[in-house]
């Protein structure tokens, strides 16, 4: 435990005013006097003799201090309280024992409190006179209601309002509050029963200096301080010092301990005539403070204050439970919130919609007002945040400057200045890096507090007394608490700071699955092409195997039937011999279909040579190599454009260009037939993007094809018509040439009205 | 003109009615040259390599051989590149017969270098005329070499 000791300053302090400058060092534990409402004697540990006493056993007894000094006690108390004292005195510390007396030698008999306790030396004799309106007993039920209240506050708010609330209605004051102390030691009024007409100070922030820190100290030994009357006048000890130590003696645990006179000067702004304040302890250090204020003098007794003082550390004790029971709602939400944001993220099929795609966001995990996902280029924000450029420079600056994978400020601007422009929404920021080296980053942001308090006296004016020195008041306090914390946000908690850590590395996770997938499908893809062209050179070679195999019977059918014509052709009838040709024919069909096959087999894998190829000598090529069975057709072919250079495999082109001439050639039942070859213009239906492509056709005005066969004319070994008809090809053809084509990026097409002719369509990419 | 020439033609051939027909063509044209079958490489390699030590076999080496390529067990290319890369056998002509027109088996066989390659017709009219074509140029036409 670290507190603060208290030094014992020079002596000099306790003669010299004390102002709002030096009241840190103010001595206070030993102020040399008390408050006048009780009467305090300062007795030898041996003798048991009058030390000291406060001068105002005059005002109170009749008998003045002086006279006390050095006598026992028998001159005020009758025998039986002696002998009660006498058997307490061997075992009293410094916790305060309560005995009631009566001052027999006293006028009037006044019935006292008696508070002893042992410190610094001394036996300590403190007479409270009794309040008039003291309750007889403690009520047991009163306390199992407040203890029963107490255990069932769900939060560390609600605990705090009930606290207030109790020990409002046990003691009568104008107001009471509770503060809690923030890591800086600034306080914070976080609940507050009051009577109705007064201001409220609930969400009121004062900064440390507002309680010394010799204050503090003594707060952690001592957990109730009383002033009935704030305007009391110090009643000095006679002798101020103990003639032992030669100083005043330590009154920490003394109950009528005379306050700092600036203490008093504070309550006196404050319109406080009364106050009592109990330390609220948190494993060793100050949490916080109920405080009470009446604005008229109060006496509230001894026993009233104990209870008090039972619920103080009661609620001390409950703290930590509730505390951790606040923190667990917390972190369950967290747990909550990550889930589902996780679930979102990994059904997403773009894991960064997922945080904000869906009702729960990114803002939602925990208290911020703004969030920012900067991913691949991309901003989107979420709530309350900087503008795109802010958050733009902001991400620029924490590329250069944070290195770690998580960071966390609760005052940017205190780390990069340029950070003021954006404080009012992002003096806080949590950030996470989702990749390193790219600005990848989530970000999360917290206004600064000072914009989220919500004291209503927040707008008041700082009084300034006439001679224009600061008024202490708890306006002066805000202000001075508003400068310690401008360009701050409410700091980031352990658990936040994780959370945002556990999404990052979520985050993380889901990107190395992606990753992985894509390796995994990559590697699948190899193995897959493996296959294929394993399959395909198997294909290859069964094509090849096949063809070769089926084509040796099938040349000895045909030799042998060939032989058998030749060799026993006058032992054959008529229908024999007919039925010998049949079988040679059909042997020649099946090495046509068989050969066809082959060929179709390997469209599809050929590797094509693309050059550059003039479409105009590349069809006059086709033409002259078909130039006998034109002429032997009757057919013209008439080029009707000049035809354009195209990136092609000539040879292949050539192929697709015989096939289509060849086809309107055979496919006409006119004597004179007519073939135009052209390039289509941009404004046939189907044509592709102009720019892109050119668009060749083959025109004749045969026989047509049906619509209805429009796609079927292009399957392996479709036919539409008998094998004897229109010089009987395999049906290869059609296939083979739209394969080719598409194998240069093209495609081919036909238009075609039966009985009307038919157009074919093909287009090839331009060389560009 | 007629060469005296009387060196056997190797048929190296694993179907049975291909060289029937084959030699039903070259029957047609009366040649004093033999017609020898072997039905796979290894007989083929067996006969080259070791000619004139089998009792059954011809003690010479064949004027030219007809080649299949595609063959059970040592197919054809084996039998062509050992042929080529024996300095004894490889001045002998291969003409490479086979049902293949695959571009790749063609200019594979040149490159282990065959000195002519044929496809097998399917119709018999074909195949005579290739026979025929055969003989005028490798029997007629070309000098052969008279180490074999």
């Amino acid at each position: 435990m670290d507190q603060p000791t208290v030094s014992h300053t020079s002596e000099l302090l306790s003669d010299m005013p004390t102002t709002l400058t030096n009241c840190d060092r103010e001595p206070i534990h030993i102020p040399g006097a008390v408050q006048p409402y009780g009467f305090l004697l300062c007795l030898d540990e041996r003798t048991q003799r009058v030390v000291q006493a406060s001068e105002n056993t005059q005002a109170l007894l009749g008998i003045p201090a002086n006279e006390l000094v050095g006598a026992g006690l028998e001159q005020l108390l009758p025998p039986t309280h002696l002998a009660e004292l006498h058997a307490l005195w061997p075992t009293l510390t410094e916790a305060p024992r309560l005995l009631g007396v009566q001052l027999h030698h006293t006028p009037n008999q006044p019935f006292y409190k008696l508070i002893v306790h042992r410190y610094d030396g001394l036996l300590w004799a403190e007479f409270e006179p009794v309040a008039s309106n003291d309750p007889s007993v403690v009520d047991l039920g009163t306390l199992n209601t407040v203890l029963s209240q107490m255990l069932s506050a769900t939060t560390v708010l609600d605990f705090c309002q009930h606290a207030v609330e109790q020990v409002r209605s046990i003691t009568g004051f104008d107001r009471v509050a509770m503060y809690r102390f923030a890591a800086d030691e600034s306080g914070e009024v976080v609940a507050e029963a009051k009577r109705p007409d007064l201001d409220p100070w609930l969400g009121l922030h004062y900064p440390a200096t507002d309680i010394p820190q010799q204050a503090r100290a003594m707060y952690l030994k001592n957990w109730l301080r009383f002033i009935p009357d704030a305007s009391y006048r110090p009643a000095a000890l006679v002798p101020v010092r103990n003639p032992t130590t030669g100083r005043p003696p330590d009154m920490t645990y003394a109950v009528l301990r005379s306050v700092s006179p600036i203490h008093l000067e504070y309550l006196h702004n404050m319109g406080s005539a009364a106050t009592m304040t109990i330390s609220v302890i948190r494993e060793g250090k100050l949490w916080g403070m109920i405080t009470c204020h009446h604005l008229t003098p109060l006496l509230v007794s001894y026993e009233l204050r104990e209870l008090c003082l039972f619920i103080g550390k009661t609620f001390s004790a409950l703290l930590p439970t509730k505390e951790q029971q606040d923190l667990h709602v917390y972190q369950l939400h967290i747990q909550k919130t990550q889930t589902r944001l996780f679930d979102q993220m990994n059904s997403s099929a773009n894991f960064v919609a997922g945080l904000y795609q869906h009702p729960t966001t990114l803002l939602d995990v925990f208290a911020c007002s703004g969030a920012a996902i900067c991913f691949e280029g991309e901003l989107l924000t979420l709530g309350t945040t900087p503008t795109p450029d802010q958050i733009q420079d902001v991400v620029a600056w924490l590329h250069q400057h944070a290195t770690e994978d998580v960071f966390y400020t609760d005052s940017y601007a205190r780390l990069n200045p340029a950070g003021v422009a954006i404080r009012a929404t992002a003096s806080g920021i949590l950030a996470i890096t989702l990749a390193q080296e790219t600005n990848d980053y989530i970000l999360w942001f917290r206004p600064e507090q000072l914009q989220t308090v919500t004291w209503a006296g927040r707008t008041q004016k700082v009084e300034t007394k006439a001679d224009g020195q600061i008024f202490l008041s708890p306006r002066q306090s805000f202000e001075a608490w508003k400068q310690t914390v401008e360009n701050t946000a409410a700091a980031w908690q352990p658990l936040e700071i994780e959370a945002a850590q556990e999404i990052r590395l979520h985050i993380a996770d889901i990107r190395l699955k992606i990753f992985n997938e894509l390796q995994a499908r990559a590697t699948s893809l190899s193995r897959l092409n493996a296959e294929l062209e394993r399959s395909n050179d198997e294909l290859d070679s069964f094509a090849y195997v096949a063809s070769h195999d089926l084509k040796e019977p099938l040349r000895g059918i045909h030799n042998y039937s060939i032989f058998l014509l030749e060799d026993y052709a006058d032992r054959l009838d008529a229908e024999g011999v007919s039925k010998l040709q049949t079988l040679v024919r059909l042997s020649q069909r099946m090495e046509a279909l068989i050969e066809s096959l082959l060929q179709i087999s390997r469209v599809g894998r050929l590797d094509l040579t693309l050059v550059p190829t003039n479409m105009n000598e590349l069809v006059t090529g086709v033409l002259e190599l078909l130039a006998p069975r034109l002429e032997q057709t009757h057919t013209t072919v008439v080029v009707a454009d000049a035809l354009p250079t195209v990136l092609a495999d000539p040879i292949r082109l050539g192929e697709v260009f015989n096939n289509l001439i060849t086809n309107a050639m055979r496919y006409s039942n006119d004597s004179e037939k007519y073939i135009t070859i052209g390039m289509a213009s941009d404004t046939l239906p189907n044509f592709p993007a102009p720019e892109q492509f050119d668009v060749f056709f083959v025109r004749d005005q045969g026989i047509g094809i049906d619509p209805k066969h429009h796609e079927n004319i292009f399957k392996i070994f479709k036919r539409l018509h008998a094998q004897d008809k229109y010089g009987g090809g395999t049906g290869a053809g059609l296939a083979i040439a739209k394969k080719m084509i598409e194998k240069h990026g093209g495609k081919l097409w036909v238009e075609s009205v039966l009985g009307k002719g038919a157009t074919f369509y093909f287009s090839l990419p331009k060389a560009l | 003109m007629k060469t005296s020439f009387v060196n056997p033609i190797l048929v190296v051939e694993d179907s049975l009615e291909d060289f029937t027909a084959l030699g039903r063509a070259f029957r047609k044209h009366a040649l004093p040259n033999q017609l020898l079958r072997c039905e796979d490489g290894d007989q083929a390699l067996e006969y080259l390599q070791g000619y004139g030590q089998h009792p059954d076999w011809p003690s010479h080496l064949p004027a030219f051989i007809l080649l299949d390529l595609n063959m059970p067990g040592t197919d054809g290319r084996t039998v062509l590149d050992v042929l080529k890369h024996d300095p004894r056998l490889l001045s002998i002509p291969v003409i490479v017969f086979t049902t293949s027109a695959n571009h790749r088996d063609v200019e594979e066989c040149y490159r282990l270098g065959a000195n002519s390659y044929l496809t097998k017709p399917i119709e018999y009219t074909v195949l005579e005329e290739k026979v025929e074509l055969i003989i005028q140029y490798w029997l007629q036409a070309s000098q052969l070499p008279l180490s074999i």
